[in-house]
């Protein structure tokens, strides 16, 4: 039972520090006229992250999940207003992949919590109380591989957006916006499609 | 196979990505989309999903269960492929009337290639019955969870809650036709038994155990005893769930008392050495044929668990009747378990007491609540329990009858007792 108790300990812990490290992050590069704004939607963001992740309920988790969305929103659309959010770009894309990445610690620490507790009546029984320890494990691979995946695909759109800024600096007609959006589009649904087949 | 929420949330995330660069002529909100798109990708070059392939069995031990034991369900599961299954989350469904006592009917599970393994989880019912364990439910996702396959891949079982017989003691039964084999019910002839039938002269070859030395020496000649063969008979019990047990008159669950009360009775019965049979009467109508033995004890328990009471669709007269006739040896023994609610209940014993069967019936006592109870409603109760004795009365005259109650001890169908209450 420790060993449960260490492992979720452990992944509820993570999941809090990382969203807070998201938040700080997040907060750290407000402009000075919202900074209080910020900072304040990032504690009550954080207040919610905290209590979903230790009483496991998933729908404060979401509310936290949200308000991180939010903060970003806020962040990246009061940046474009001041016209610096090219000078922050990789910082603001790393941003939102530590999102993403700190959406799934919490999923994943609300689903163990549930089944530690669902299954905390049958601690009498040694073969059940190995599943959770196994659950713990597996939380714990699944979280690595998404945080590798979650990495490189910030180290890939990270080189794409250089590869694109070097290609819109030789070809000007690349620039456009329009393109953008079409490639983005076009690609999206492309994956889509080729999912489904 | 479809696109789970978050994987729209996250593509409807994108679009706004691409709305703001439209709105705001800001081309670098179109950058934040690819995190998704590659995301969107990995989930689908990478983490192909492997559709499953696995071998299930569900066992129960016991396999048949009495009522207050619980149960323990094992799933055996197997993965006959030869790659790992990751992320595979299992939800066996319950009934809503079982509860869970140990473990989770909800779990996930990583199986390695060809990998057996077994999850356990333990119930436990509220009463007899059938209750349905299954289908079980498999939902295995990508790895970032944007696209899900679900797919129920065990059939349903059903866990089967016998009724608990009770010990009630010797059934002191009286028919006018008994079986060959000994047992226990008085045969009105002579030779080897227990209960003592009359005095005679001593003849040689009597046993000397036999003589009854008292009379020997008031008479001065050796006299010796005889006794009443004691023998089997053939008993069908007639569980009676139609609607009067339902009808509020009781302070207790009178349909579950009948139940363990045939039971109970059945059970004894078979010890002692009869042939038994049941019939069920009520929503849920079905029948035992008589037959001896342990197994046909868990031939009637097995029948009871599907009891129900409620308006049944043909009449009992015809039910009875027609079962009687089929497999009761004429002038056998019929029991009653009844409410005795109704005038059809009360046709049917005359009837089959007049065509010679010995008849004796047994019925749930209607105690009165002390609690306080609104006035029509107990005045409701008043002219029910004065309409069962009016049926009790007109039953006395074909037949032994017996009120029990659940709160009284269980040893309660001797001969004296039956004695006493049709006196």
């Amino acid at each position: 039972m420790r060993n449960v108790s260490l492992s979720l300990r452990l992944l509820q812990l993570f999941s809090m520090g990382w969203q807070s490290i998201t938040f700080v992050f997040m907060v750290l590069f407000f402009p000075q006229r919202v900074f209080g704004a910020g900072v304040a939607l990032s504690l009550v963001g954080m207040g919610l992250g905290a209590a979903g992740v230790l009483r496991g309920r998933p729908r404060w988790t979401y509310l936290s999940v949200l308000t991180m969305w939010t903060t970003f929103f806020w962040l990246i659309i009061s940046q474009a207003g001041l016209g610096s959010i090219e000078q922050y770009l990789p910082l603001t894309l790393l941003q939102s992949v530590m999102i993403l990445f700190a959406t799934e610690v919490a999923t994943e620490s609300c689903k163990l919590r549930i089944q530690v507790s669902s299954e905390a009546k049958s601690i009498s029984s040694e073969v059940v109380i190995l599943k959770p320890i196994a659950s713990g494990q597996q939380a714990f691979r699944h979280l690595s591989r998404l945080g590798l995946l979650f990495a490189s695909s910030y180290v890939l759109s990270l080189g794409l957006l250089l590869a694109g800024g070097m290609i819109a600096s030789a070809v000007p007609l690349f620039a456009d916006i329009s393109l953008y959006i079409v490639v983005a589009s076009v690609s999206l649904s492309l994956l889509l499609l080729l999912r489904e087949a | 196979m479809p696109l789970t929420r978050k994987a729209l949330i996250y593509l409807g995330l994108s679009y706004v990505f691409i709305g703001l660069a439209l709105v705001l002529r800001q081309p670098v909100f179109a950058v934040f989309v690819l995190p998704f798109a590659l995301t969107f990708f990995y989930s689908s070059a990478i983490s192909s999903l492997q559709l499953p392939n696995l071998t299930i069995q569900r066992k129960q031990i016991p396999a048949r269960s009495f009522e207050g034991e619980h149960i323990k369900v094992t799933l055996e599961i197997r993965n006959n492929l030869e790659m790992e299954l990751s992320d595979l989350h299992f939800e066996d469904e319950i009934s809503e009337a079982v509860r869970l006592e140990s473990g989770t009917n909800s779990f996930d599970l990583t199986l390695k290639p060809l990998q057996r393994t077994e999850h356990f989880y333990e119930i436990s019912t509220p009463k007899r019955g059938r209750y349905p364990l299954g289908p079980l439910k498999l939902t295995t996702s990508d790895i970032l969870g944007f696209r899900q396959y679900s797919e129920t891949i065990h059939a349903q079982d059903a866990a089967v809650v016998l009724p608990r017989a009770e010990d009630l003691g010797r059934v002191e039964l009286s028919a006018r036709r008994v079986g060959p084999w000994p047992g226990t019910v008085p045969s009105r002839s002579l030779g080897p038994g227990t209960e003592f039938f009359e005095l005679r002269l001593y003849v040689p070859g009597d046993e000397l155990r036999r003589i009854n030395w008292k009379a020997t020496a008031k008479r001065r000649r050796l006299v010796t005893n005889e006794f009443e063969t004691e023998r089997v008979t053939d008993v069908l019990v007639v569980l009676d769930c139609s609607e009067g047990i339902q009808s509020g008159a009781f302070s207790y669950d009178a349909e579950e008392f009948e139940v363990s009360l045939t039971a109970s009775i059945c059970s004894q019965l078979l010890l002692q050495g009869n042939r038994v049979g049941v019939l069920i009467y009520g929503a849920e109508r079905t029948w035992v044929p008589p037959a001896f033995g342990k197994h046909q004890l868990m031939r009637i328990l097995n029948g009871l668990t599907v009891a129900k009471a409620g308006r049944a669709i043909i009449p009992i007269d015809f039910a009875v009747q027609t079962i009687v006739n089929a497999v009761l040896p004429a002038r056998s023994v019929v029991a009653f378990i009844s409410p005795l609610m109704g005038d059809e209940i009360v046709a049917v014993i005359r009837n089959v007491a007049t065509v010679g069967y010995s008849v004796i019936c047994l019925t749930p006592s209607m105690e009165f609540p002390t609690s306080n109870e609104s006035r029509s409603r107990a005045l409701a109760r008043r002219i029910l329990a004065a309409e069962r004795r009016v049926n009790m009365r007109q039953i006395v005259p074909v037949s032994r009858y017996l009120e029990v109650s659940p709160y009284s001890t269980v040893k309660v169908l001797s001969r004296g007792r039956f004695a006493r209450k049709l006196a």
